[in-house]
């Protein structure tokens, strides 16, 4: 039974991959959706539990392109492992404090895949980092703020409503 | 074997991250042979459901586009056949009357009509010929179903036509039937009658009037009307004829002049 959220998780990201990247990117913009899955596993669940569910999330990220397969899978995995390690030396009770490690792990995540794959049509990593990868991170850090935000339930529909 | 096994337990996280990243490392570095059947695996689980949902998604779209694109092809197409119906209508019927022209040595000049003359039917008309486009006076103006008068005032680029309705208007006329002659005149209060016809002659109802070619202003065999009512009134020399033209005056659009061949 433990299994199935993380199935569930898996799911979403290949669901994102293949219907709605294309709806919700903004410009060259995209949601890192498979990155803040693993980066809020890390963050919630123990270490060892999310460095085996980024292996799987990046299995299931690079699996359309065998090529690619395993670089997802490390990626996902070492930044589970940093994120763990993070949260155990550091206060996380803030949502500022969530949020700062959350943008390090997508800063972390960006960088290197941007490295090694430029987003096509621009050849230099630097072009690439500011026209796709700085606006993904920004992007998904947006999303991961309104996730903590109502988790923590300083937004919540009445609220919202109660403004108008 | 024992402080082995308690240094794996001590060391449980470290060796699972390790495992985990060596994994991936080995996937990275096993290229094609593993990589490939690996991905079509996981493709095929987390894959293959969206996948359907996409393709079916996009045929659905392309589907709709597919169908606005043959909507408007079909609104356009049937314009279009509107149209031609009416160029098919319009050349069997000039078809017809070239049939006829080749036979008469005549041939004919479509010509419009600007301004109509006549109180309750009309008897007059302008139309946008005159003596720079070589029409004439007592010239016959016919349409598709006979003949509608003559030109009687010719100007440089316009001429006025007397209909049939016109009282000045006169044709020499006959039953196509049985040749018996006569001379169609209107009269506001009577109508279109035959006059001049003998009660000698053979004249019925329905009998179809046409033009006799005396007198030399309407050529001979043209349409003029049908016979409605015959009477023989006592003391008088000839019948009582009425005639229900061919043409429809109050609903005049397509005109043509006969122009004998020189």
């Amino acid at each position: 039974m433990r299994v199935i959220p993380y199935v569930v998780y898996l799911l979403l990201i290949s669901c994102y991959r293949t219907l709605l990247a294309g709806l919700l990117s903004i410009g060259q913009a995209q949601i890192d959706l498979a990155a803040l899955i693993v980066l809020l596993v890390a963050l919630n669940k123990e270490e060892m539990e999310a460095v085996w569910f980024g292996l799987a999330a990046g299995l299931v990220y690079d699996a359309p392109d065998p090529s690619r397969l395993g670089v997802h899978a490390l990626i996902f995995a070492v930044m589970a492992v940093m994120t763990s390690q993070a949260k155990e030396r550091l206060n996380l009770d803030s949502i500022q404090s969530r949020m700062i490690l959350v943008l390090a792990g997508l800063v972390f995540y960006s960088i290197p895949y941007t490295l090694i794959y430029p987003t096509s049509g621009s050849s230099e990593f630097f072009r690439s980092l500011w026209s796709a990868a700085l606006p993904s991170v920004a992007y998904s850090a947006v999303l991961a703020w309104i996730f903590f935000m109502v988790r923590s339930g300083r937004l919540s529909y009445a609220r919202i409503r109660s403004i108008f | 074997m024992d402080w082995r096994s308690s240094w794996l337990r001590e060391r449980k996280t470290l060796v699972h991250t390790v495992a985990a990243i060596v994994l991936a490392a080995a996937f990275i570095v096993s290229g094609q042979r593993i990589a490939s059947p690996v991905g079509n695996f996981v493709t095929t689980v987390f894959y293959y459901p969206f996948q359907k949902i996409k393709f079916a998604t996009d045929r659905l779209l392309q589907t709709a586009d597919d169908n606005k694109a043959l909507n408007a092809t079909v609104v356009d197409l049937s314009s279009r056949l509107q149209f031609y119906n009416e160029i098919r209508a319009e050349n069997e019927r000039l078809r017809a009357m070239l049939g006829f022209i080749e036979r008469a040595e005549y041939t004919v000049v479509p010509v419009e009509i600007i301004s109509v003359v006549g109180t309750g039917i009309p008897n007059r008309l302008v139309i946008n010929l005159g003596a720079d486009d070589s029409i004439r006076v007592n010239q016959t103006v016919i349409n598709r179903n006979g003949v509608a008068g003559r030109v009687a005032e010719v100007m440089d680029d316009y001429s006025v036509v007397y209909l049939l309705t016109e009282p000045r208007c006169r044709a020499a006329a006959r039953i196509k039937r049985s040749r018996e002659q006569g001379i169609i005149r209107y009269d506001i209060g009577r109508g279109m009658y035959l006059d001049n016809c003998p009660q000698q002659g053979d004249v019925t109802v329905g009998d179809t009037v046409i033009t006799s070619g005396l007198g030399e202003i309407f050529p001979e065999g043209l349409v003029i009307g049908t016979v409605t009512n015959v009477t023989a009134p006592e003391k008088e020399f000839f019948y009582d004829i009425s005639v229900d033209p061919a043409v429809n005056f109050n609903g005049l659009d397509e005109l043509y002049i006969l122009k004998r061949k020189q």
